[in-house]
């Protein structure tokens, strides 16, 4: 997977015959609704798959980042404005230098407890596929009372079902952004993890437990749109901050949401150390000051606190002889 | 063939080292070196090359620089010798010619960096990134912490980090660490002493690793890996210094990887992925003591019955039930000590001279 490359007048020439001729970017979910026929798109069926981001010729130094979003009720907007500001996610991280080689992937929870496609995930697609990926995405809009979403099956299959270069070749964690208003479930149900994904747990997993297994390999974000039905609630982000302290990043405006990933991805990287030029560079790449004001704001707590970034040197070392990792627990 | 400016001028721009231009120098380098560069200043004279004195002049005073190199390396023996490892930092430039001392995970290469020592200690596997970064981390803020308290000297002074392509294309994690003279690993010391050292030898050691365990906990650090390798003591002025922390972990983590080697050490929570605590230290380092003293699995007979007692309490199996306060470890040995061996005096200690 992830073998074409991101083209900028790719994306534009296509947006620009959806407005041309009045269609949507998310053409299943309109089918879906059109034809009552309720399922996950076969694409994204989580359902016995390894979504795997691998290095190619095009791609030698491929980064995976992974975006899960809360489809549910008022947050149904997201893959929405993701879906328009894929472009300048795409321009900032490339053209700024933030990473050469991205190689993004969708999702899409919902609430295993009621919902019916309650995990979607894409593929790892460095081109213009992880925009047919968004379009594949069928945004429930339901969403019951309760406050839970399964935050915890999208994290689950990112730890246990992903297979990624940047780690295994190269040591480097890939990103996960889980953006939500909801809280997660305190661990992952084994018959829930059997329905949709198909693997067989002995028993449930605590989230605590799936947590640490996930941060091994990625570095992960969650964001609370705090403008949404219930991301103002102060129980839902101190539940959130309990289990990713400073990484959770309370975002005043949902719509901020690409720029957040871009400023966040920058900062981890260590290619930005102030949040004032990363939000210029997004201002430079097309996207509006506002928003690019909006996600250096949600992220200043955490780049007060984040430990420093070993930067990248230029020298001369040997390739070594041997791994030499055979003491890992 | 006799040099042309136009020659010199190619042959410095192509250059990336003193060598590229005055190649091999032979069995007598510096009059080799003198013969080379005055041949090159007289093809570089403005006296020789009419109408490009502009030209002449800057290749001659680049040529001067490139000499000065050459001389400079020259008298610290790396003229000619492969560089085994380079890396540009800031304004600070690393190079080492020695081969690297091979780790369980990291390879440590010799350095010399703004004129300093240095080691480069580098992961072997991007996969070890995390523990280079984690000891990075300890180091940092013991370093910090610490600085002009007596405690500071059990342990080993950091000077930064970065990231270096490797030439197979791999992204590998430098710490760079200042080399302490004059020290021996513990496991030095065992190999020059397999029968094991006298209680009064040992006991400094063991008070060194005890203190500097006793700092870090108080910091909420577990070192993680408290082996015959990572303890050096030096004999000069008795001081030890724990080193290796790529293996630390924050009281209630698991411990990430063991030393190989030395699996055989560790306590049983480590293996089982429990949370590590001060405890597991001095599991660690008791084991360490009974091997100076020239035991096994146990303290040999010859020791005196309430050193082998206290060192029983610290390898108990289920580490609620062990000593695991390192200070209070202390205080009871050097009571034990005292009773056994009256006032504390500075007993000399020799390492044999290798041949």
């Amino acid at each position: 997977m992830g073998h074409s490359d991101w083209s900028d007048a790719a994306y534009q020439a296509r947006q620009n015959h959806r407005r041309a001729t009045k269609t949507t970017a998310f053409t299943y979910d309109s089918a879906v609704r059109s034809s009552g026929v309720v399922k996950v798109h076969d694409q994204m069926n989580p359902y016995g798959v390894t979504r795997e981001s691998r290095d190619s010729a095009v791609h030698p130094e491929s980064l995976a980042i992974a975006v899960i979003f809360d489809v549910t009720g008022s947050m149904g907007s997201v893959p929405r404005v993701m879906q328009a500001k894929l472009g300048a996610l795409m321009r900032v991280l490339i053209q700024r230098g933030y990473v050469a080689h991205p190689q993004v992937l969708f999702g899409a929870v919902g609430d295993a407890t009621c919902d019916r496609v309650p995990l979607q995930i894409g593929q790892f697609e460095s081109g213009l596929e992880m925009d047919e990926d968004l379009g594949k995405v069928y945004i429930e809009g339901g969403g019951g009372g309760q406050v839970f979403e399964s935050y915890e099956l999208a994290m689950y299959f990112m730890a246990r079902h992903t297979s990624t270069d940047c780690y295994e070749k190269r040591g480097h964690k890939g990103y996960l952004f889980t953006i939500g208003d909801e809280k997660p479930y305190a661990s992952v149900s084994r018959h829930i993890v059997h329905e949709h994904i198909g693997d067989g747990l002995e028993r449930d997993l605590p989230l605590k437990k799936l947590l640490a297994e996930l941060h091994e390999r990625y570095e992960h974000f969650h964001i609370v749109p705090t403008n949404t039905s219930h991301g103002g609630d102060p129980a839902i982000q101190a539940h959130w901050r309990a289990l990713l302290g400073e990484r959770v990043l309370m975002l005043d405006d949902e719509a901020a949401v690409c720029e957040t990933i871009a400023l966040t991805i920058g900062l981890c990287e260590g290619t930005l150390d102030d949040l004032a030029v990363g939000a210029a560079d997004l201002v430079a790449a097309g996207c509006d000051k506002g928003a690019a004001a909006t996600a250096a704001t949600a992220l200043t707590p955490y780049a007060a606190v984040r430990p420093p970034v070993a930067r990248a040197v230029a020298g001369l070392l040997p390739a070594a002889a041997g791994m030499g990792d055979a003491g890992r627990l | 063939m006799t040099l042309t400016l136009n020659g010199l001028i190619q042959l410095m721009l192509r250059a990336t080292e003193p060598e590229d231009i005055f190649g091999e120098l032979g069995a007598t380098p510096e009059d080799a070196l003198r013969r080379q560069y005055r041949a090159m200043v007289i093809a570089a004279h403005p006296d020789h090359n009419p109408g490009q004195w502009a030209a002449a002049n800057q290749a001659f005073r680049q040529l001067r620089d490139w000499h000065a190199t050459a001389q400079r390396k020259l008298a610290d023996g790396t003229y000619g010798r492969p560089e085994r490892i380079r890396a540009a930092s800031g304004g600070r430039t690393y190079v080492g010619y020695a081969a690297p001392i091979t780790g369980d995970l990291c390879d440590l290469f010799p350095a010399r960096g703004d004129g300093a020592p240095a080691l480069l200690k580098v992961a072997r596997s991007p996969r070890s990134n995390d523990l280079l970064a984690a000891e990075a981390h300890a180091l940092r803020r013991l370093n910090t912490d610490l600085a002009g308290q007596p405690v500071r000297a059990h342990f080993p002074t950091y000077v930064e980090s970065f990231l270096l392509r490797d030439t197979a294309g791999s992204q590998r994690h430098v710490n760079v660490l200042r080399p302490e003279e004059g020290a021996y690993s513990l496991a030095e010391v065992l190999r020059a002493y397999p029968q094991g050292l006298h209680p009064a030898d040992a006991a400094w050691m063991f008070n060194r690793t005890l203190a500097a365990l006793g700092t870090a906990h108080g910091m909420r650090i577990v070192h993680g890996a408290v082996l015959p390798s990572h303890m050096l003591i030096r004999p000069s002025d008795h001081n030890g210094i724990l080193i290796d922390w790529c293996y630390s972990v924050a009281v209630g983590a698991p411990v990430k990887a063991i030393s190989t080697p030395y699996a055989a050490d560790y306590p049983p929570e480590v293996s089982a992925k429990q949370g590590a605590t001060s405890a597991t230290d001095l599991y660690m380092a008791a084991r360490l003591m009974v091997r100076l003293l020239g035991g096994g699995a146990e303290p040999p007979p010859s020791v005196p019955k309430p050193i082998q007692a206290l060192l029983r309490a610290c390898l108990i199996p289920a580490p609620a039930r062990r000593h695991s306060d390192a200070w209070q470890v202390l205080e009871d040995f050097r009571a034990i000590l005292g009773d056994l061996y009256g006032p504390p005096t500075f007993r000399p200690f020799r390492m044999p001279t290798v041949p």
